[in-house]
């Protein structure tokens, strides 16, 4: 069991506890959580957990701040939605679409992660910036691929439609139909996919990463090349996050800007790995979790208390559910300054 | 012995995890120049830093003229008169020699006998004056970053290794000034890896040794005292004539 | 004994080999070589004259907005990817202020509508100064010296500050319309110049006169040009920078929100989001000229702002692409931009 999650362990019995449970909560969510919101809460759990763990595996473990990622969750995902949109739907147009959106991602990867040769850690940084911000350009001027504003739909394989049905009758009350069959897709391919970081984090190829995060020009004089290992971290986690992507759009069928390229989503997944935890894998599983459901459940919250405000000037305002990101922006600014290790290092420090 | 014009008291400093100054006690004589001797990595530059205020003393006190300065802010340090040469000389590049000069002066200008005299000690930085200091060669620039500090003048001057790496020529342009300034009663801490210089300058000494000052006391007897100067340096300080 | 002070020693400054003059001067040829190229591209000498002139005052108006982000970057190491908010700020302040003038803005008479653009500018300038003195204070000072948090909390400021825009002003995106005598285009040499157009570049050209003869001759310049090199030089002579930190923030912030009200109303229509929109430029245009380079800044704008109007004109799609292929470009010629401060350390 330990060598299955590569001899991470929580470190702190709440946590261990909350992963446990985070773990039955997605494994059983159909049949624990009966409902499509609830299915849609728990699919968009797994995912974000994957982008947000691939993204720590830049900033956390290797020190690499990068604007970029969401541009490799959006190609993975439009990957999948061009294809899907072009080829009869099936498992082998998906796979096609997935794959290339990962090779595009990752190859592109390489390329910025070359750039980083030439320019410091805050040039980097406001170059992954304007790129991000020119491919979404670009993806919404190339409206006749990618659907522009509107994003595109398209038909994923029948088997995980919920016309489909895998068995007659019900299990556990819950009808085993393509929709559930695409979440456990998505589960599985998830929880692999999060195995597979822990792995890599806790390899030789891992411990280079920190090294060179505490001390690049120490470990240079060691003799690890600074350049390839960040090359290659960047390359390794921009497919991760357009393998996240991909599931997205297999899940959604619908890939949009908002969905799948806004700077909204880049500010969540920061959002999620400050108050989750930077560098300890766990940190994206506590983040995204919490981060969801709040957007989720908080959001009915804050209309609530808007309504009993309204008629005072300017407060209903602060609490439209629409300006979940100023609370949003709030946390996070406190998390940097108060939880600089995030959750996961409260409990392990607690512990 | 004259009062101590500059007073450390079991100083310590640390730099990240290291303990470089380890509990430094030095005392310098008001007019007149103090030595500051010792190995590499003994302290002597993390001891000036830390007088300046540029780091910070984890531990002890410094008192300047009866005033306690550990832990004031630097310029506040240099306003109470002390200026300050670092080791990598500290020059503007991008401004010229006049603007580094202009900005050494407090008081707005440099009273113009005094840059008369420094003209004429470092004859270099009135032909360039309009240049950027970045254009200077090495021994200009650390002509140039003696000539800021004594801009205007001062009660301390720390010096921090003015030779390093230099012409004879170069040298010989800084010791004429040091003793010019000696003659004008300032006092100086200087560091300083060449003996000759440090000989002929210098009146007291202190020398140190993995972050304490292990021997302190008049130049007179270190210079000649041979076993002294082996037991606390390793090499005497003979050089050939 | 060496007695005599080095008289032999007669130093030289080399004078510059005629490569390093062309690479000095590298930047202004890189712009005027642009034009040349605009021009054979784009053919009619008066289509080019508007796309220049349009190119000109877009320049002007990112410069100003840039401005502040690089000197605040050179002098204090600081990352402030929170400068859009500034821009937004201003813009929502200067065009309601000036909204409440409608007596001046409608006016057909020049002088009246400069007056209400003045006061609208100040208006807007003040609020931003105040902002960025609450900025530095509880959103950059609690992470001095640690960039990566400067990144996220300056990221996590801007998110704040946009949301409360929307706060006080709405949901809504505000018209920004222009004073009268400023709508409309004159015919310069046969080609439509927009009135407003050049009065951002004789903004601009203004304001870059005079923050070079700030820079160039009054102590405050002489001490930030001293200070981006060696903070701590400075200290050790005697001046208490970090006062002047938060001046010059303060100063980069109302600069931002200068033009933040120009942009706007060259814009029309402005969102919360349109700093953070237009900061996509900015900092191609501060990674172009060097981090702390007033010059290279301007320089550097002015080569987006022709570059993005020509292939606006001839290529529409490429507008962002080509500038992103312009910065990487340049930095693959000079990694740290045309004109960066070389830090000591």
């Amino acid at each position: 069991m330990l060598a299955l999650i590569s001899n991470d362990r929580p470190r702190s019995i709440v946590l261990s506890i909350l992963f446990v449970g985070i773990l039955i909560g997605l494994a059983g969510a159909p049949f624990l959580f009966p409902g499509s919101r609830s299915l849609e809460t728990a699919a968009r759990i797994a995912v974000f957990i994957v982008l947000v763990a691939s993204y720590d595996l830049m900033l956390g473990y290797s020190g690499i701040v990068s604007f970029a990622h969401t541009m490799f969750f959006g190609i993975g995902a439009y990957g999948v939605a061009i294809a899907a949109h072009a080829l009869p739907p099936g498992f082998l147009t998906v796979t096609v679409g997935a794959l290339g959106g990962i090779a595009l991602s990752a190859v592109l990867a390489v390329v910025i992660g070359l750039l980083s040769l030439r320019v410091r850690a805050i040039f980097f940084a406001m170059i992954t910036l304007a790129i991000a911000s020119a491919f979404a350009v670009l993806v919404s001027q190339l409206s006749s691929m990618t659907g522009g504003e509107d994003g595109l739909n398209y038909a994923i394989p029948h088997a995980l439609t919920p016309a489909f049905k895998l068995i007659d009758g019900r299990v556990f009350g819950i009808r085993l139909d393509g929709k559930v069959m695409n979440y456990y897709l998505v589960f599985t391919v998830s929880l692999a996919l999060f195995l597979i970081m822990l792995r890599i984090v806790n390899s030789p190829f891992g411990s280079v990463l920190k090294a060179i995060r505490e001390n690049d020009f120490r470990a240079e004089a060691i003799g690890y090349r600074v350049v390839i290992y960040r090359t290659a971290v960047t390359s390794i986690s921009a497919a991760i996050a357009a393998a996240a992507g991909a599931l997205y759009a297999v899940w959604l069928r619908y890939v949009g800007p908002d969905t799948a390229l806004s700077m909204e989503i880049m500010i969540d997944v920061l959002l999620m790995v400050v108050i989750g935890g930077m560098g300890t894998m766990y940190g994206a599983v506590i983040g995204a979790t919490v981060f969801v459901l709040a957007q989720n459940y908080l959001q009915a919250l804050m209309g609530t208390v808007a309504g009993a405000l309204s008629g005072v000037p300017i407060l209903p305002n602060l609490f439209n559910p629409d300006r979940w990101l100023l609370w949003l922006g709030l946390l996070f600014v406190l998390s940097v300054y108060f939880f600089p290790t995030g959750v996961v290092g409260r409990l392990r420090r607690d512990d | 012995m004259s009062d101590a014009l500059l007073t450390l008291q079991g100083v310590h400093t640390h730099i990240g995890q290291y303990h470089i100054l380890q509990g430094v006690d030095l005392e310098v004589p008001a007019g007149g120049v103090t030595m500051l001797l010792g190995r590499n990595g003994a302290g002597k530059t993390t001891t000036l830093r830390t007088i300046m205020g540029l780091w910070r003393a984890s531990k002890g006190r410094i008192t300047f003229d009866g005033i306690d300065i550990t832990g004031l802010p630097t310029p506040d340090i240099s306003r109470l008169g002390i200026a300050f040469v670092p080791e990598d000389m500290g020059i503007f590049a991008g401004l010229t020699v006049e603007e580094n000069m202009r900005l050494a002066a407090q008081s707005g200008a440099i009273d113009s006998a005094r840059l008369d005299w420094i003209f004429s000690a470092f004859p270099p930085l009135k032909t360039f004056w309009k240049f950027p200091a970045g254009n200077l060669s090495g021994g200009q620039k650390q002509m140039l970053s003696v000539a800021r500090a004594v801009a205007e003048k001062r009660r301390l001057y720390l010096i921090d290794e003015p030779s390093k790496g230099l012409a004879p020529a170069i040298v010989s342009s800084l010791a004429k000034a040091l003793k010019d300034l000696k003659a004008e009663g300032a006092t100086v801490l200087l560091v300083e890896q060449n003996f000759s210089m440090a000989r002929a300058l210098g009146d007291t000494v202190a020398v140190m040794d993995d972050g304490h000052v292990v021997h302190g006391g008049l130049m007179a007897e270190l210079a000649s005292d041979r076993t002294l100067q082996t037991r606390f340096m390793g090499l005497t300080m003979e050089v050939a004539d | 004994m060496a007695t005599a002070l080095a008289p032999e020693h007669k130093p030289k400054i080399e004078n510059a080999t005629a490569g390093e003059r062309l690479s000095r001067h590298m930047p202004i040829l890189i712009i005027l070589v642009l034009a040349l190229l605009g021009l054979l591209a784009i053919g009619s000498p008066v289509t080019w004259l508007t796309l220049t002139v349009a190119g000109l005052a877009m320049g002007m108006m990112i410069f100003i907005m840039a401005s502040g982000l690089t000197i605040v970057f050179g002098l204090m190491d600081v990352i402030n990817f929170g400068h859009g908010a500034f821009i937004s700020v201003g813009a929502f302040v200067g065009v309601s202020v000036l909204a409440l003038m409608a007596s001046l803005t409608h006016s057909s008479a020049l002088a009246a509508n400069l007056l209400a653009v003045g006061v609208a500018v100040l208006a807007a300038m003040a609020a931003t100064a105040i902002m960025g003195y609450v900025f530095e204070r509880f959103i950059i000072l609690p992470v001095y010296g640690q960039h990566l948090k400067q990144i996220l909390t300056t990221m996590g400021g801007l998110i704040i500050v946009e949301q409360l825009i929307y706060v006080f002003w709405g949901p809504n995106q505000l018209y920004a319309p222009k004073p009268e005598a400023l709508r409309g285009a004159i015919v310069i040499a046969g080609a439509a110049i927009e009135k407003y157009r050049l009065l951002a570049v004789v903004v601009g050209l203004i304001l870059f006169a005079a923050m070079s003869y700030v820079m160039a001759k009054t102590r405050v310049g002489l001490m930030v040009r001293a200070g981006v090199e060696n903070p701590e030089m400075v200290e050790a002579l005697g001046y208490r920078i970090k006062r002047l930190f938060v001046l010059v923030f303060m100063a980069g912030s109302a600069l931002a929100g200068l033009g933040g009200v120009m942009w706007g109303l060259y814009q029309e229509v402005i969102t919360a989001e349109i700093g953070s929109q237009v900061m996509i430029m900015v900092f191609i245009v501060v990674i172009i000229g060097g981090l702390g380079s007033v010059g290279g800044c301007f320089a550097g704008a002015l080569m987006v702002g022709l570059l993005a109007n020509y292939t606006a004109f001839l290529a529409p799609k490429l507008a962002l692409v080509s500038n992103i292929a312009l910065m990487v470009a340049i930095l693959m010629w000079r990694p740290m931009g045309m004109y960066p401060v070389v830090k000591a350390k």
